[in-house]
């Protein structure tokens, strides 16, 4: 019976424990959502091992990521309204958010992958990405971000203006304005110049977020077939 | 505090209401409503006008400026049948206050402003320009997007608060779409609300979606609230946008019949509009026919076709292209339109008829001997009819209009541009005509953004030469000669003239009605230059202007010429967007080329003060203005004093809106207007305008809502006084799950402006996207018989 008794203690604190648990979750504003997917979409919150298939409308908390797959696209939202992210496709991202007051510092951190970005113009909140080779700090500005296998980096500004620091070699601070392209090679060494046809289609393809589907009837019903059009 | 300022609210609706002489809608004999869309600084404005006895019309145009410009714009309105529209550019529309009125152009010739008698013996209209309102963005409607086309599979709403102050309840949040609470179905993340309409089968179906987000204070107030529109569509739909060819649109067809002044007239009309699109590509098509046209008017009838994609736009019919205000903005152009945009490349050209011919009519024949002396007395065919010399009716000379500008740059940071215009009469297009003219204008303009946009400098020049009588065409040398050289007064400038003569010759018909013929005197000359920084909460800007007395251009013919000067103005805002200060002078003066006797200054100063308050309290303008125009002739100047200006007006404005919760939403706004006019001229045009407006929407439930407004005016111009009220109550109703909507106004005016004036609609959805609507206006006018438009309009959106 006094084993009984502990037992129910232990169930009844874990269950009080896990609903306190979950009542700080739901206090917690998430820092972004997934507005759009297409295809193959995943992502992980703090402290889990498995990565969840995600769905429109997931909302996003400090430290939690989002992968996406083969010909697949995410689209993420902050929840604070200062910005777009367009995860294109075979891409890791991490999403960090530090709320100080009314202020909603952000971090993301790209592992791999070409993230595009749209931000609005910042007043005193931070926005920056983060990849294993710089960080960029943005003000009202549109471009993209690619890691490559090597982790280089490649940041591109269509218009605004990005700092760019690089975390290896020198660490220099670079201004990368409307126009401009920054790469950042494993080796530590920088390379700023025009943007280049191809960085420019880049970046428009990176604004393209529509996906076609397939419908086909069956006798057991429709299959829905999604894919992303061909980009290359 | 706040239970104080209630009570001042309602004291000051019960003062209102008490007022021995109440008033309300505009007095007009040609406008039924005036409405406009949200007006929201930098935003742009939608301006649509109902028109009474519309076939009697042949022109509306609206006339209007921001408070801190004192130069109005003309621009033509879009009118078709009974209705006038124009889209305000957002540029143009600035806090705390805009400025309007119409000119409405009969077919007889004649014309009337709305309100009548703009400007000597009534004012243009203000209404309040509200800032972008910092509650609009604490509140945040991350999905769906404005305006969004979204499956229904994906769909879900989310809100942010993030922004919301403390005072703020999120827990007491209503979330409303299509006019049902879904708020106990939404989750709450912290500060993010959350709908997923999955979870709850058949909440959402397919169609046009209208969410509302109210937003309470820990009182339980209401806060403030949004609303958004999104379409949700089946995955299939939602699969095919953006891929392949999709199209929409709608047909109208109408029956009108208009009985005025006991004459009736039955209009019948149809208009087609379809939209398509193929990947990045826009198709549009609009027609619109009406047994309105005929020959003896300007065309009443209009269609155009478009297509465009993101770097090119091109229009064929009707377009109203856009350049410089100097050259050509908004003006009708039956022909083509053409824009490309191409990376810092852009070019535009425009061609087509502004105007078609109207033959004007022989009224009698004059031999040489007889023929009386007077300006509608012309030289005719006498092998044709009898006589050299007939009195006629002029006619109107058809006007073709080529125009076009090329760019370099972007608007981020540095573009220029040259552009051109030319327009020429066609002068064999009718016979009975006044002279017929052409038009040349050569145009730069250079805009220079600087540190992300705070700094922005533009210039705009222009130089024009018109011919006002191209019926001989372009002279040789010889006849420059000989014609010249008879003319003593114009004798010493043949040389001037040839040369002229020899540069523009290839582009226009040059001859001796040619002006200006000293292009050195900048008489046609016409610059605008600005610069404005934006800095420490503050909009400050100054320019400069310089319009020749012979500048014209025949794309903006209703350009104020013969004026220089400087404006100054800065508008200051604080307290986190809530108050905002704005302070102008002007000072400006004519006779440039001294062709006047004196010269008049005009100088404005202007000040205003808004309070933009987040929390339950109204929003409030006060503004001040005051002119004084002088130009320095005596009124008891025996030789001159018909030419004396000196005059100065004083102009106090307070507008109030208020937005509260009373059982159900109200919306209202008060105004007051006090003008007063000491004219010290040999006129003594002395005049006082006061009037004052109150309006009130109540939103019973999503279904009934009420509206009623009071105007009040009164005017004393020199001798004459002119005073009425005018009340309007009405509403409007839904019923059969919003398949028939009812509507109904009645409006009374009393006092010099005598009117009663009922507007009734009612519209029933017969199947989906299939509306019959019927309506009903009628008129009666003091000493005048009752005027009643009625008729029928099927609609199908596809």
């Amino acid at each position: 019976m006094k084993q009984m008794k502990i037992f129910l203690i232990i169930v009844l604190s874990a269950i009080f424990a896990s609903a306190n648990i979950f009542a700080q979750q739901n206090n917690e504003t998430p820092v972004a959502l997934i507005k759009k997917i297409i295809k193959d979409v995943s992502y992980k919150q703090i402290d889990a091992t498995d990565w969840e298939i995600a769905k429109t409308g997931d909302p996003l908390k400090n430290g939690e990521q989002v992968k996406t797959g083969f010909k697949s696209l995410a689209l993420v939202l902050f929840t604070d309204g200062t910005g777009l992210l367009r995860v294109r496709e075979n891409s890791i991202m991490y999403i960090y958010g530090d709320r100080d007051g009314k202020k909603l510092n952000k971090n993301t951190f790209i592992e791999k992958g070409l993230i595009g970005f749209d931000v609005n113009k910042q007043d005193i909140e931070e926005f920056k990405f983060t990849t294993p080779t710089a960080v960029a700090a943005i003000r009202g500005t549109a471009g993209y971000l690619e890691v490559g296998p090597d982790s280089s980096t490649t940041v591109v500004c269509d218009h605004g203006k990005i700092e760019v620091q690089s975390l290896i070699g020198e660490k220099k601070k670079v201004m990368v304005e409307g126009g401009f392209a920054l790469s950042i090679l494993p080796n530590g060494k920088l390379f700023k110049g025009e943007m280049s046809p191809n960085q420019k289609n880049k970046f428009g393809k990176t604004k393209k977020s529509k996906a076609r589907k397939i419908f086909i009837e069956t006798e057991e019903g429709t299959i829905e077939l999604e894919f992303y059009p061909e980009e290359d | 505090m706040l239970l104080k300022y209630k009570s001042f609210i309602i004291m000051l609706g019960i003062m209102f209401l008490i007022l021995p002489l109440v008033i309300i809608a505009q007095a007009s004999n040609t406008v039924s409503t005036i409405s406009f869309s949200e007006i929201k600084d930098r935003t742009p404005v939608d301006v649509k006008v109902s028109l009474i006895n519309s076939s009697s019309i042949s022109r509306i145009q609206i006339v209007y400026k921001s408070f801190q410009e004192t130069e109005f714009r003309v621009r033509e309105m879009e009118l078709l049948g009974d209705i006038a529209t124009y889209q305000i550019a957002a540029e143009d529309v600035s806090a705390p206050m805009l400025t309007y009125y119409l000119i409405i152009e009969m077919q007889a010739g004649t014309q009337e402003t709305y309100p009548l008698g703009v400007p000597d013996a009534a004012r243009p209209i203000d209404l309040t320009v509200s800032t972008v309102s910092e509650k609009d963005k604490e509140i945040l409607i991350l999905s769906p997007g404005a305006n969004e086309t979204v499956s229904l599979n994906d769909l879900f709403i989310s809100i942010s608060l993030v922004n919301a102050p403390d005072d703020v309840d999120i827990s007491k949040t209503k979330i409303i779409l299509n006019g049902e609470d879904i708020s106990k179905n939404v989750m709450f993340a912290g500060d993010l609300l959350l709908y997923y309409p999955q979870n709850f089968e058949g909440s959402v179906e397919g169609g046009e979606q209208n969410l509302e987000i109210e937003v309470y204070n820990n009182d339980g107030e209401l806060y403030h609230s949004i609303k958004r529109k999104f379409t949700a569509v089946d995955a299939i739909t939602a699969s095919n946008i953006g891929s392949g060819f999709r199209f929409y649109g709608n047909v109208a067809g109408e029956v009108r019949n208009e009985a005025f002044n006991g004459a009736f007239t039955l209009y019948n009309n149809i208009a087609l509009s379809l939209n398509g699109a193929v990947n990045d590509w826009k198709f549009k098509g609009y027609g619109y026919l009406t047994s309105e046209e005929n020959t003896s008017v300007q065309a009443q009838n209009r269609y155009s076709v478009s297509v465009e994609s993101s770097w090119m736009k091109l229009r064929g019919g009707d377009s109203y292209p856009r350049y410089n205000n100097l050259l050509l903005n908004g003006k009708r152009i039956r022909g083509v339109n053409g824009i490309i945009d191409y990376g810092i490349f852009h070019m535009q050209g425009s061609y087509g008829e502004v105007r078609r011919e109207i033959e004007g009519k022989l009224n009698n024949t004059f031999s040489k001997d007889n023929t009386p002396l007077q300006s509608n007395v012309i030289r005719i065919d006498s092998v044709k009819y009898g006589n050299p010399f007939g009195l006629v009716n002029f006619g109107v000379h058809s006007r073709k209009l080529l125009a076009g500008r090329i760019g370099l740059g972007g608007r981020e940071t540095f573009e220029m541009g040259v552009s051109f215009l030319h327009a020429k009469d066609d002068a064999n297009s009718i016979e009975f005509g006044a002279k017929p003219e052409e038009n040349l204008v050569a145009s730069t303009d250079i805009r220079l953004a600087l540190d992300n946009q705070r700094i922005i400098f533009k210039t705009v020049g222009s130089m024009s030469v018109i011919n006002s009588d191209i019926t001989s065409g372009t002279y040789s040398d010889e006849q420059i000669d000989s014609i010249f050289a008879s003319g003593s007064e114009l004798g010493g400038d043949i040389e001037s003239f040839k040369n002229i003569k020899n540069i523009i010759s290839p582009f226009m018909t040059v001859n001796q009605f040619v002006e200006p013929l000293n292009v050195g005197g900048a008489s046609s000359l016409a610059t605008e230059t600005s610069l404005e920084l934006n800095y420490f909460n503050n909009n400050l800007k100054g320019s400069y202007i310089y319009r020749g007395n012979q500048f014209k251009s025949f794309g903006q013919e209703y350009t104020r010429t013969d004026v220089a000067g400087l404006n100054i103005s800065d508008r200051f805002r604080t307290f986190e967007n809530q108050l905002f200060f704005t302070l102008g002078y002007e000072n400006l003066n004519d006779n440039l080329q001294g062709t006047k006797i004196a010269t008049t200054t005009f100088q404005t100063l202007r000040a205003s003060v808004s309070l933009f308050m987040r929390r339950d309290m109204p929003n409030i303008t006060f503004s001040y203005t005051n002119n004084k125009n002088e130009n320095g002739i005596e009124p008891t100047d025996s030789l001159n004093k018909f030419l004396s200006i000196d005059d100065i007006t004083n102009r106090f404005s307070l507008n109030l809106g208020y937005d509260f919760n009373l059982k159900v939403k109200h919306n209202t706004s008060l105004g007051f207007m006090i003008s007063n006019r000491d004219d010290n001229s040999f006129f003594n045009n002395d005049a006082n305008y006061f009037s004052t407006s109150f309006t009130l929407n109540s939103y019973w439930t999503r279904a009934f809502v009420s509206n009623f407004s009071a105007i009040y005016y009164n005017s004393k111009i020199s001798i004459v006084k002119y005073k009425y009220v005018t009340l309007s109550l009405g509403g409007r109703y839904l019923l059969l799950n919003d398949n028939i909507e009812l509507s109904l106004n009645y409006s009374p005016s009393f006092g010099d402006f005598n009117r009663h004036a009922i507007d009734f609609t009612a519209a029933y959805q017969m199947v989906k996207n299939l509306w019959i609507r019927g309506q009903m206006r009628y008129y009666a006018m003091a000493n005048a018989s009752a005027n009643i438009i009625s008729g029928i309009t099927v609609s199908y959106n596809f």
